[in-house]
């Protein structure tokens, strides 16, 4: 017997021979999935990391922004921070808040909690929409003047008190100087703190990160599924396409993208979506392959049931592991793509991102802004290399579990 | 076997094809359709330049022709199978021609010749990279499974997902800004793959009554090292993880308990048995790093100044210059199948359990 | 009188896993003699694997550790060889087959490449040669068109037919001592009936031992000289196979023959030994056996009240001799070259504490049926297949 072998036989002992055990149902394995990787140090840390990223990107209005958080003027008490909060920002908020509190309601189930944060989502953004006009022009000086004025009683300032947006029109020879005690990261070439960019560019990446995954997966998903259903001509067909899209690099099917479609936020997501999907129909393709044969998939087809609940009700729990593993990755090379677009030039212009800071870094002339490059980078470094960790202690949660029964 | 691989190339063909309408799909969904150079500088042109590349975009797309004429007619300048296409627009024969990619409108030379002196170096750099990161990878994953639960193991662990995890312009940039930059150390040169006064270099290294001489040869090995370093570490990450794994997992196998029952010492059990078997999985996913690397070089080319294609791609991105952009997306993607195929062949090679279905 | 081939002298294997140190095998001893195929027998988990990998010392010893006892073979303690003087040992004067022929050949080579590793490893011969002998090796074990095969892959080959290659491989450099663990498990009726005719034939023109491991009644019927029967990781009855079929003394082993269906008896279900196989890491104290035992229990149901304890197992109560529950009984010759671990067999309180050292060759009976011509098996005296778990 073979070492793995031995001890499990003899692990397995509260002893019966070997009699073939039913196959446990997803809800079970899926709890001691989720179980085990929660356990794991490398989900722990990375999922530390992730949270400090998601901390900063819904609270960045209140970390970094020119505008203070509290300001006393002539007797009166006001909050010029929450006053330029946009629309997007309201409902980061809202959905951060009110996800915590779902996420402590154990009474409901994942997907119920789930729709529950999308109806508050579906609410909260008409209303936000309509409700909220922050100030069209950001005059960023305006209390530092007021303050240097002495107009103002009291101030309660963000902890940093830069917007990235801020050029530092008052003080134009701040542009592209190392870190400092008042600009803790440096400052860039336009004059924008480097630190209060970085963690408005915290949005962006979990932006990016998850919707672009989001529309891989579901793509990915469904042609998969179609060609492992169906097999045969579909299934030959649709091995071809994947192959159109995985043999042109995807770097360069991106630049093409880009180049024709144009860069915007929405865009880039769905950009980045449309060339990821591959990997996740690879994988959903070889479930169902395996799926369809089994009795249970036979009865829920002998049964007349529609063809998308075969395929969604029944067969996608089963088979939808690997996905799940597959995204977690997905989400780590949708942000390193974002990133090394931005880089090239080709990215996100209005809104701060990772990979345009560290564009910055290497001057034309040669002159190495280490602090453009060192901060940025590491902020993409540690956010893929934590979805990383992630993704494979999930895979070591839910592969031996899946594949070891059989 | 030769089934096998008649049968894939058969198949590469619909592939191509796909990938070509892929392409051409790209262009003509995308805002202003496949005149979109046209528009775009409506206003300041003058007209007889106007009318030249009205004139060419006529030829290539025809430009009031339903979509799928207009594709066709792409794909027939495009390919190296076709009909001639005479000057004043007409159809000529039917036969194997010269494939005609384009004219770049923005650098006015013909894209054919921009590949053709882009390409190779592209090529070059893959071409030294693949053998290094296979070679080590393979190194370090036998070694890892050799001392494997030990500390070095499970440490080498997270050091390559670490390093998988870098992103590879941050890599270069750092790079370049310490290793190569006045400021630091400048170990290794800055940008491009030569010298400047390379053209007179002769190519192998002399000693000349002036001092020491490089040459062509090692000149350009010396600004190779840091682009292939970092073009390298990624793809080895991965595939050092790769093998580990694979040789963990087959180590457990039952095939390896027969061998040592025959008396076979363990090294041997290791690299004979455990390893071929191993080699499996990484032939397989050659397949994805193929065009990972291909990638790769883009953001490597544009760092370091190297005139490859990726740069170019960048380069025709940034400056709108749609032509050369499509083109490019066709050759990489031409050129990521015929890894693929090179790729499948192998695999075929290495398992002789792979069914041909 | 013989020497013995093997002699196992109070082997103890310990295994740690995740749920602490566990004993596999605890105080084990038999002996082989040449020429003789001894089947030792039992459920799975009792132990019999782990025993027979230890012989040729491939228990990885990480998780595994030798705990004491000596393997005795050709004059030398195989247990405190070095490991390059072990690996002589391994394939060439023993040599050991497997259970899943499907998983243990290597999928990248060919057989031909394989037998002849095999074959050059242990023998000084060119690498022409050593393809002749896998021939030959492969032509004995009764493969049509050796030379072929010898070019084809193990993925393009039946699982009877890798079982045989692989007991090509195991014999192709002599061995004395053939180690086959659960040889025909995997494999079909039909086949198992082939594969273990090819055995018993090879033995006989080579006189090689074989130690059969097995949890399959008939297949010991059919082939064994002497068996040892194991539960709960040690020997707890061993006797020629005639005794043992005929006056089995532990109820362990009297419960395994009950429970195999017997042709012409009329019975609505199947008997079973009650109970469940202890856990290694949570045994019983005295007899592994007692809380399942029905010799016990009826023994306590006519005992006075001080010799009985009640002990609870599972779901319910019931009432056992307490030397049982305390005492954990030695394997003692209970009848003449008959030995038995259990404290009420016949004569257990006077018996001895001999070594079990049994020179026994069963006779030859020529079989009823020609069996390679592929038929049902009619050589078993008991119709179906037995098994035990």
């Amino acid at each position: 017997m073979t070492n793995a072998a031995m001890a499990g036989s003899l692990a397995a002992m509260p002893g019966e021979a070997p009699r073939p055990e039913p196959a446990p149902s997803p809800r079970g394995l899926a709890r001691r999935a989720v179980d085990d990787t929660l356990a794991s140090w490398r989900t722990k840390t990375g999922l530390a990391w992730i949270a400090i990223v998601a901390f900063c990107a819904v609270f960045a209005p209140f970390l970094a922004n020119s505008y203070p958080l509290a300001v006393k003027m002539n007797g009166n008490w006001s909050s010029p921070a929450i006053k330029h909060l946009t629309p997007v920002d309201w409902t980061l908020l809202v959905v951060a808040f009110c996800g915590v509190i779902t996420l402590g309601l154990s009474r409901l189930t994942f997907f119920r909690k789930l729709l529950v944060l999308l109806l508050i989502l579906a609410v909260e953004l008409p209303l936000a929409f309509l409700f909220v006009h922050p100030p069209i022009v950001d005059v960023f000086q305006e209390y530092r003047d007021l303050q240097r004025q002495g107009r103002l009683q009291a101030v309660i300032g963000c902890p940093i008190p830069y917007s990235p947006t801020d050029r530092l029109r008052d003080h134009p020879d701040a542009r592209l100087t190392p870190p400092s005690r008042e600009h803790l990261f440096g400052v860039d070439m336009n004059g924008s703190d480097v630190l209060s960019a970085m963690i408005h560019a915290c949005r962006i990446a979990m932006a990016i990160g998850f919707i672009s995954t989001g529309i891989a997966v579901v793509i990915g998903v469904v042609i998969g599924g179609l060609m492992g259903y169906f097999v045969g001509w579909v299934d030959l067909f649709g091995m071809r396409f994947i192959e159109v899209f995985e043999a042109i690099p995807t770097l360069i099917l991106l630049i093409t993208f880009v180049a024709f479609f144009g860069h915007n936020l929405y865009l880039m997501m769905a950009i980045i979506g449309l060339t990821g999907w591959t990997g996740n129909a690879r994988f959903i393709r070889a479930e169902y392959l395996r799926l369809r044969n089994q009795d249970f998939v036979q009865a829920t087809i002998a049964a007349g049931l529609p063809l998308r609940s075969i395929l969604f009700r029944h067969m996608l729990p089963n088979g939808v592991s690997p996905v799940i593993v597959s995204a977690t990755f997905g989400i780590a090379s949708a942000i390193l793509f974002e990133s090394t677009l931005s880089f090239l030039g080709l990215g996100l212009i209005d809104e701060p991102s990772w990979g345009q800071m560290l564009n910055q870094a290497a001057g034309v002339s040669g002159t190495f802004t280490w602090w453009m490059a060192v901060f940025p980078g590491l902020g993409i470094f540690l956010t893929v290399f934590a979805y990383n960790l992630i993704g494979e202690a999930l895979r070591d949660a839910l592969d031996p579990r899946l594949h070891g029964i059989e | 076997m030769t089934t096998y691989i008649i049968r894939r190339l058969l198949l590469f063909i619909p592939v191509l094809l796909g990938m070509t309408i892929v392409v051409f799909a790209t262009v003509a969904l995308s805002p202003g359709g496949t005149g979109a150079s046209l528009l775009a500088r409506e206003g300041g042109m003058d007209p007889r330049a106007r009318k030249a590349i009205e004139a060419y975009y006529n030829k290539r797309y025809g430009l009031k022709d339903p979509l799928p004429v207009q594709y066709f007619r792409w794909l027939n300048e495009v390919s190296p199978i076709g009909f001639h296409q005479n000057e004043d627009g007409s159809r000529g024969r039917f036969g194997i021609k010269m494939p005609d990619l384009g004219e770049s409108l923005v650098r006015h030379r013909p894209i054919i010749d921009l590949v053709k002196e882009c390409l190779p170096i592209t090529v070059l750099l893959n071409v030294i990279t693949i053998p290094i990161i296979y070679v080590i990878a393979i190194v370090a994953g036998i070694r890892a499974a050799q001392k494997r639960g030990k500390f070095a193991d499970i440490g080498m662990g997270s050091v390559l997902l670490g390093l998988w995890s870098f992103p590879q312009m941050l890599a270069g940039v750092l790079a370049i800004g310490f290793l190569a930059s006045r400021q630091y150390a400048k170990l290794f040169p800055t940008n491009g793959l030569h010298d400047l006064r390379s053209g007179s270099m002769p190519f192998l290294p002399a000693f000349t009554p002036v001092g020491f001489n490089p040459g062509w040869m090692l000149d350009m090995g010396w600004h190779l090292v840091l682009p292939v370093l970092c073009l390298c570490y990624v793809s080895f990450a991965f595939l050092a993880k790769l093998e580990r794994g694979a040789m963990l997992e087959n180590i457990a196998l039952d095939y390896v308990r027969t061998a040592r029952a025959k008396g076979l010492p363990e090294r041997t059990v290791l690299l004979r048995h455990v390893f071929r078997n191993s080699l499996i999985p990484l032939i397989t996913v050659a397949v994805n790093i193929l065009p990972a690397l291909l990638g790769g070089a883009v953001v490597i080319e544009s760092i370091f100044g190297i005139d490859g294609m990726g740069k170019l791609t960048v380069d025709a991105a940034l400056m709108h210059d749609r032509e050369l952009v499509l083109s490019d997306a066709l050759v990489l993607g031409f050129v990521g199948i015929v890894a693929y195929l090179v790729a499948d062949i192998a695999y075929v090679l290495a398992d002789p359990r792979v069914s041909y279905d | 009188m013989q020497q013995p081939l093997l002699e196992i002298k109070n082997l103890g294997i310990g295994f740690s896993t995740e749920r602490g140190r566990i004993q596999p095998v605890r105080d084990v001893s038999f002996s082989i003699y040449p020429a003789q195929t001894f089947a030792l027998v039992g459920e799975s988990g009792c132990g019999k694997s782990v025993t027979s990998l230890s012989i040729l010392r491939l228990i990885p010893e990480p998780p595994g550790k030798y705990l004491g006892g000596e393997i005795l073979f050709g004059g030398r303690d195989l247990l405190k060889l070095p490991e390059h003087e072990m690996r002589s040992v391994r394939g060439k004067e023993i040599a050991m087959i497997f259970q899943e022929p499907m998983t243990s050949l290597n999928p990248v080579y060919t057989i031909g490449d394989q037998i002849a590793e095999a074959v050059t490893l242990h023998q000084h011969v060119s690498q022409d040669q050593a393809y002749r002998i896998a021939e030959d090796a492969l032509h004995d074990v009764g493969i049509a068109d050796p030379h072929r095969r010898l070019r084809e892959y193990p993925h393009q080959m039946s699982g009877g037919m890798r079982q045989r290659v692989m007991i090509a491989m195991a014999l192709s450099c002599q061995p004395k001592l053939l180690i086959a663990d659960e040889p025909t498990t995997a494999l079909d009726v039909t086949i198992q009936a082939q594969i273990l005719e090819l055995l018993r034939k090879l033995q006989r023109e080579r006189g090689m031992s074989i130690l059969l491991i097995t949890h399959d009644l008939g297949v010991v019927a059919e082939n064994a000289d002497v068996v040892a029967v194991m539960y709960a990781s040690r020997i707890v009855e061993v006797a020629t196979v005639e005794d043992l079929f005929d006056r089995p003394q532990h109820p362990y082993t009297e419960g395994l023959f009950r429970s195999v269906p017997k042709l012409g008896r009329d019975t609505e279900r199947l008997e079973t030994i009650p109970g469940q196989v202890p856990n290694p890491a949570r045994f019983p104290s005295g007899c592994k056996f007692h809380t399942r035992c029905p010799r016990t229990r009826a023994l306590a149901a006519q005992s006075q009240p001080q010799d009985v304890v009640t002990i609870h197992t599972g779901e319910e109560q019931a009432k056992v001799m307490r030397v049982c529950q305390q005492d954990e009984p030695d394997l003692r010759e209970v009848l003449p070259k008959h030995w038995a671990a259990c404290h009420f067999a016949e004569n257990f309180a006077t018996a001895a504490q001999t070594v079990p050292q049994l020179e026994h060759r069963r006779e030859v009976v020529p079989d009823m049926v020609d069996v390679s011509a592929g038929a049902a098996p009619g050589g078993s005296g008991h119709a179906g297949n037995f098994t035990v778990s």
